[in-house]
């Protein structure tokens, strides 16, 4: 085979891997952003704005994940309680600082330690400390509004 | 009278270039426009910000309201800008969703319009194409991220130092100070084709020019950032580790982030001509130390994805295209605009080439070859002052 034409087999293929990195690329943004990830849930703003207009102007919310959604579309700052490990620790938490609100988005939590805590068994137990006042459930997510109890 | 009509003539056969474009031209353009309705109808499936979005969003809030910023270790660029369009259209997510898609849209035509005078339409076109259709830089554009902005002003920069103008130079370190202010760490994506052309060109005044140009720009953000917080982080301090031990990853992920089109790149680097033409060292240096920088960076950093590879994936796409250009050259292969005058002129007029006789002529004294051609490689003879296949002065 001549050297020409070994060169133009090579670039036929070239021209093959580049049409099909172009093809394939629809499939590929598909595969970026799990379908049930956040962006696509269409009730999350809603159940945020029930939120915000659950909880008192200018109090800040303790969130078990997703701070910056909560932030942006409640309109409270949220904080996620880094640090703490228990129940127990998260109450005092709250009360030291004087935070009355806690959004827990069921089953997920950044805070490793508190996993367990926010699971759907582990709900059960805030009970004791907290009075749930609102449960939303969105596309992907059951979302819990906690008032904490007084400690008296 | 007859001047003036002959002046309004030239005008509007000039008009916005269309009626010199070339067919190429046209069809870009036309791939621009179907690539905006896609952006659009993807854009409006998004009911949510994702994370990073959230926090630009935010940030963008706190400056409007004069309040300390949610993370302060975000670029401030992207929120300045999202705060720019709420001063006349109110707070809503909804009108600075389509943000980055544009910046990235600007980018290709950016990237079009500095390869096209220098490759030519095929090699340009191919590359601003094969961007734009990266899965990584679609969705990262397609969302409120830094992406598509820092990508925009890094091609920008790369658009303004390929000239040899002063003034362009000062505009290239000016949007080397806007893709600091847009994403960090793509900051030293723009000092590598920075010192590469500089070294190519060695003229002071250039890069005098270009230097003078980023130090303002990177002077206010980072002044900005810090009368704002009281301090200037560019990054979580768990995120700026290194490692001299590289992360296998962007490797192993190649074909999924750039497609099958990266088997190429590693071929191109055996050709002689990759190395032989001075305009190739930009990209060369831009992918390989943006490849080092974050595999090192990624070692350290679990869990990667391959948003940031988004910068350097022009760099990928031109060695695509070089490799091509390459297999298409080398072996006597004609390609696009440098087909010789005289194959055209046959070509066109349908004539058939006579048998061609190799033999040297006795008189012909015979010249050394000491030297390539800078443009396009081939082989010049030392004394000479032109290169007689692309006329580039030597």
């Amino acid at each position: 085979m001549k050297p020409t034409n070994v060169n133009r087999i090579f670039l036929a293929i070239s021209i093959v891997m580049i049409a099909s990195s172009i093809v394939t690329y629809v499939e590929q943004v598909e595969d970026i952003a799990s379908p049930r990830s956040v962006i696509h849930d269409k009730h999350f703003i809603a159940v945020m704005n029930n939120i915000s207009a659950q909880a008192p102007a200018d109090s800040v919310l303790v969130v078990s994940t997703n701070a910056p959604f909560v932030t942006y579309f409640t309109g409270h700052i949220a904080k996620v309680p880094f640090g703490v490990t228990s129940k127990k620790a998260l109450v005092d938490y709250m009360r030291r600082n004087h935070y009355d609100y806690l959004v827990v988005f069921e089953g997920r939590s950044q805070v490793t330690e508190l996993k367990s805590l926010f699971s759907p068994k582990g709900v059960q137990s805030l009970a004791e400390d907290f009075q749930c006042i609102g449960s939303y459930q969105t596309d992907f997510s059951k979302i819990l509004l906690y008032k904490i109890k007084d400690s008296t | 009278m007859e001047n003036r009509k002959i002046q309004s003539e030239i005008e509007r056969k000039n008009f916005a270039g269309f009626r010199d474009a070339s067919k190429l031209d046209i069809l870009f353009l036309t791939f621009l426009g179907i690539l905006a309705v896609r952006y659009l109808l993807y854009i409006s499936q998004m009911q949510v910000p994702m994370w990073d979005g959230a926090v630009y969003l935010i940030n963008a809030r706190d400056w409007l309201a004069g309040k300390s910023l949610f993370e302060i270790y975000k670029p401030p660029l992207i929120s300045w800008i999202i705060a720019g369009v709420w001063l006349f259209t109110g707070e809503n997510w909804i009108y600075v969703k389509p943000l980055a898609a544009l910046f990235t849209i600007g980018s290709g035509i950016l990237l079009y319009l500095t390869l096209k005078p220098r490759k030519g339409d095929v090699f340009a076109l191919g590359v601003a194409v094969l961007t734009m259709l990266n899965a990584q830089v679609f969705f990262y554009s397609s969302q409120i991220y830094t992406e598509g902005l820092s990508l925009f002003f890094l091609v920008a920069a790369l658009y303004f130092l390929k000239s040899q103008r002063p003034n362009y130079w000062l505009l290239g370190g000016v949007m080397m100070g806007l893709t600091f202010a847009s994403k960090y760490p793509i900051f030293l994506q723009c000092i590598i084709i920075f010192v590469v052309e500089s070294l190519i060109l060695n003229n002071r005044k250039l890069i005098t020019k270009a230097i003078m140009g980023a130090m303002p720009v990177i002077f206010i953000a980072v002044s900005a950032v810090y009368l704002k917080t009281g301090t200037f982080q560019a990054a979580l301090a768990k995120d700026m580790s290194f490692s001299f031990i590289l992360s296998p990853f962007y490797i192993v992920n190649s074909i999924n982030i750039w497609g099958m089109a990266f088997l190429l790149v590693p071929v191109g680097f055996l050709f002689r001509r990759t190395y032989s033409e001075s305009y190739n060292y930009s990209f060369i240096a831009w992918f390989i130390v943006s490849l080092l920088f974050w595999s090192s960076h990624a070692t350290n950093n679990p869990p990667v994805d391959g948003r940031f590879a988004i910068a350097f994936t022009p760099a990928v796409n031109y060695l695509v295209f070089l490799t091509i250009e390459n297999l298409a050259k080398s072996k006597g292969l004609v390609y696009g605009p440098r087909e010789s005058s005289l194959d055209f002129y046959i070509k066109r007029n349908k004539l058939r080439k006579g048998d061609e006789k190799l033999v040297p002529l006795a008189s012909a004294p015979s010249v050394p070859v000491l030297k390539y051609c800078s443009a396009c490689g081939a082989a010049v003879p030392n004394p000479a002052a032109y290169c007689d296949r692309c006329g580039e002065k030597q």
